[in-house]
């Protein structure tokens, strides 16, 4: 009896320790932990959302449906306030070896510098989402139809356009609903008619930021229209010269001469205040991106107007467009232990039902051709409906093919330009002497 | 061999014992100092200046490209207003000495209020540098309070944009500088005055000196060396610390009319750009480098000699 008691205790205990052993060895999963880092502003963190407590931002909610529809995978997001820094964090994280999963970065020449870290995805995309989704040139390197994939166009599609306030332009006398300026000389002579009632036709900061807004959101469309992406792509990489790019030239004297006659804020190059200015009725016309155009809607309600820039040549290979095209990417680090689950919250970020989420409360023309305006709820007419029309006919951000070089006169000097403090000739001359040392 | 030689002998062995304890004492009393100026100086220096002749990248690409980021730097144009904006904005030091001089011999003096003066004219000192720096630019922007006020007091063809133009904007800048820094002269100045006996100013004051002969043949003849020190430091300071002012006020621009040294190590490696030129940025800080020690031998040269004038 003492035997068969003490063999039954054995034999329970040899049960019991088997039965935790496989417990604990296949219905434990490995925890995931990803650390995704999102850019504060033009992301998928709208301008709004961010007076709001962060766990009722989208991207917030987003990442707990992910979380909840994979188990034991657990999502950080990190908020990056200042973009530029960002890409050399990222990089400076990376060569550490500590970089985070998921990083949203500016799509173009911004990543292509930072390939050494970051993980190529020729492999890992599925083919619904090539098929999909579009921009997929602005992170392919080098923009080359077969270059190496180094991240996903970010789900919001930006487009270039002028934010414009109806009452003022109609006190000037037009109407641009019905007919709106669509030729340089057309634009110069309603500008003229703005300024005649007292009102500064256009505001914006073109340089406190360190970006000359207006040029690369209005005037580098006009660059493009007449020397084309490829064009441009060549005089950066030092084979042909911004010198005698007769385009870029002839866009730079337009600039100069609305600044001369009197279009821009005089402090043009030290202001930091014209969104404001704009939605204070104090200028007419603001140069954005779809991001800002729920906060313009929001103030000056049905005064709120889109222009999209006029054609500077009505003869060119390029027109009816603007420019624009995903500006934002996600990355994934070389050094993440799960570049698989990075790839599917990235794919899951950019599918149709996220977009179709996203919508409620961010509004951007998307990047997907599988979605329509009618399933997104946009009134047809309405501002984003307009700019929606180019989400597949944008020219890609000429600023993004600028290389490191060429770019940091582009964005340091342009501006002195449109004050006469440098002529078009002499910051081409510039571009091109950081072209060649490159 | 007699009792005096081997005493003799004894004593300098135990003399050349204790001179060997004494060197040890010394060696190793240094050596934590030294190791940590070997570390956090000396290496950070030595690796810069070795950076600077390659084209590093901040990451794997640092290849040896022998001196042409000095050369290329110093051609691209932009240099010389570089070093022009970088010595213009040295222009505060003598100023912020002199007002320091100034305010230190009135509190010394206890003028009626001193402790409010005292306490009101440090407070700039503990305000960040980039809240300054946004004041400043919203005082003097083209549609700011101090435009505003010209334009009402009758003066509107002085309201200019302050920030569109090199020398306006570096005037401003200076200024700023002064007004944040002139509490902490006063504060230095103020402490080297508290060596000199009072019975100097009193004797002073007995024979009619008045105020400015005070501050000229007591104040500034007997401090020298705190002259010296806060000469330097805020030398020093103005040639390396002035990036939140810089970046909050102007960004460096318009185009670089306003950067200096400083900001342009910003500018080659956080700037926009993309490319990170790490190798040309750690040129412009062996340029920084260079200049700083200059200045600083310059100085301390002339201070000798006012020294020895004294």
């Amino acid at each position: 009896m003492k035997r068969l008691f003490t063999f039954s205790l054995l034999l329970v205990f040899l049960l019991a320790s088997v039965a935790i052993t496989l417990s604990s060895c296949g219905g434990k999963k490995e925890a995931v932990k990803l650390t995704v880092w999102m850019n504060g502003a033009d992301s998928i963190i709208g301008p709004t959302e961010q007076q709001k407590p962060q766990d009722q931002w989208y991207v917030s909610q987003a990442f707990r449906r992910f979380e909840k529809a994979n188990p034991g995978v657990t999502l950080e997001l990190v908020v990056q306030a200042d973009q530029g820094a960002a890409h050399t964090n990222f990089k400076t994280a990376g060569l550490a070896g500590n970089a985070p999963d998921v990083a949203n970065l500016w799509t173009g020449q911004p990543i292509f510098a930072l390939k050494e870290v970051i993980l190529s995805l020729d492999k890992l995309v599925p083919a619904d989402d090539l098929k999909y989704i579009v921009g997929w040139e602005s992170v392919r390197d080098g923009f080359k139809p077969d270059g190496t994939i180094l991240g996903y166009p970010a789900a919001q599609n930006q487009i270039c356009h002028m934010l414009y306030n109806k009452a003022i332009v109609k006190k000037a006398g037009m109407d641009w609903e019905a007919n709106p300026p669509r030729t340089i000389e057309e634009f110069d002579s309603a500008l003229a008619k703005i300024k005649a009632i007292g009102v500064t036709p256009i505001v914006v900061d073109e340089a406190a930021q360190g970006v000359p807004w207006f040029f690369c959101w209005v005037a580098d469309y006009w660059w493009t229209q007449m020397t084309t992406n490829d064009g441009i792509l060549e005089e950066t990489y030092g084979r042909k010269k911004f010198a005698e790019d007769k385009g870029f030239l002839a866009t730079l004297a337009y600039y100069r001469s609305m600044y001369v006659k009197g279009f821009f804020r005089k402090d043009l190059t030290t202001a930091n205040d014209s969104f404001t200015q704009f939605l204070n009725g104090k200028g007419a016309l603001w140069p954005a991106v779809t991001s800002f155009l729920a906060d313009a809607e929001k103030s000056l309600g049905a005064d709120c107007g889109v222009l999209l820039p006029p054609e500077f040549d009505p003869n060119a290979k390029l027109v009816n467009s603007t420019v624009g095209g995903p500006g934002q990417s996600f990355v994934v680090a070389k050094n993440t232990k799960y570049p698989q689950m990075a790839v599917k919250l990235i794919s899951f970020l950019n599918s149709k039902a996220e977009v179709l989420a996203a919508q409620k409360i961010n509004r951007y023309p998307i990047v997907r051709t599988d979605v329509t305006p009618e399933e997104m709820g946009w009134v047809p007419g309405s501002n984003i409906a307009k700019l929606h029309k180019y989400s597949t006919t944008y020219n890609y951000w000429v600023d993004n093919l600028l290389t490191s070089g060429p770019a940091e006169i582009f964005y340091t000097q342009t501006s002195l330009v449109a004050v006469g403090k440098m002529t078009p000739l002499q910051l081409a001359e510039a571009m091109d002497k950081k072209a060649a040392a490159q | 061999m007699t009792h005096t030689t081997r005493a003799s002998l004894r004593d300098s062995a135990i003399g050349r014992k204790r001179t060997r304890i004494k060197r040890l004492e010394i060696f190793l009393s240094l050596l934590p100092v030294v190791l940590i100026l070997l570390v956090f100086r000396v290496y950070p220096i030595v690796t810069a200046l070795a950076k600077s002749f390659t084209n590093w990248d901040g990451l794997y690409r640092s290849d040896w490209v022998g001196l042409r980021n000095y050369v290329t730097f110093v051609q691209e144009g932009t240099f010389w207003m570089i070093l022009r904006n970088t010595l213009i904005l040295l222009l505060n030091v003598p100023l912020q000495v002199f007002i320091g001089i100034v305010v230190a011999l009135l509190l010394y003096e206890r003028v009626a209020g001193w402790r409010i003066y005292r306490a009101v004219i440090y407070t700039p000192q503990i305000i960040s540098a980039v809240i300054i720096g946004f004041l400043f630019k919203i005082f003097f922007g083209f549609e700011g309070p101090f435009n505003a006020v010209l334009k009402a007091v009758g003066l509107g063809t002085l309201a200019i944009e302050w920030f569109g133009n090199s020398y306006t904007a570096l005037g401003v800048i200076v200024f700023s500088i002064v007004w944040f820094s002139i509490g902490w002269q006063a504060i230095v100045i103020l402490g080297g005055m508290s060596s000199i006996p009072p019975s100097v100013f009193e004797a002073a004051v007995i024979d009619g000196a008045n105020y400015w002969q005070r501050a000229f043949r007591i104040v500034i003849p007997m401090l020298v060396r705190v002259l010296e020190f806060s000469i330097i430091a805020s030398g020093v300071w103005t040639l390396t610390q002035l990036f939140p002012f810089l970046f909050a006020m102007t960004k460096g621009g318009p185009g670089y009319e306003t950067s200096t040294l400083d900001y342009m190590i910003y500018l080659k490696s956080y700037g926009l750009g993309f490319g990170r030129d790490y190798g040309t940025a750690t040129a412009v800080a062996m340029i920084l480098l260079l200049l700083v020690l200059a200045l600083t031998v310059i100085e301390m040269r002339l201070a000798n000699r006012a020294d020895d004038w004294g």
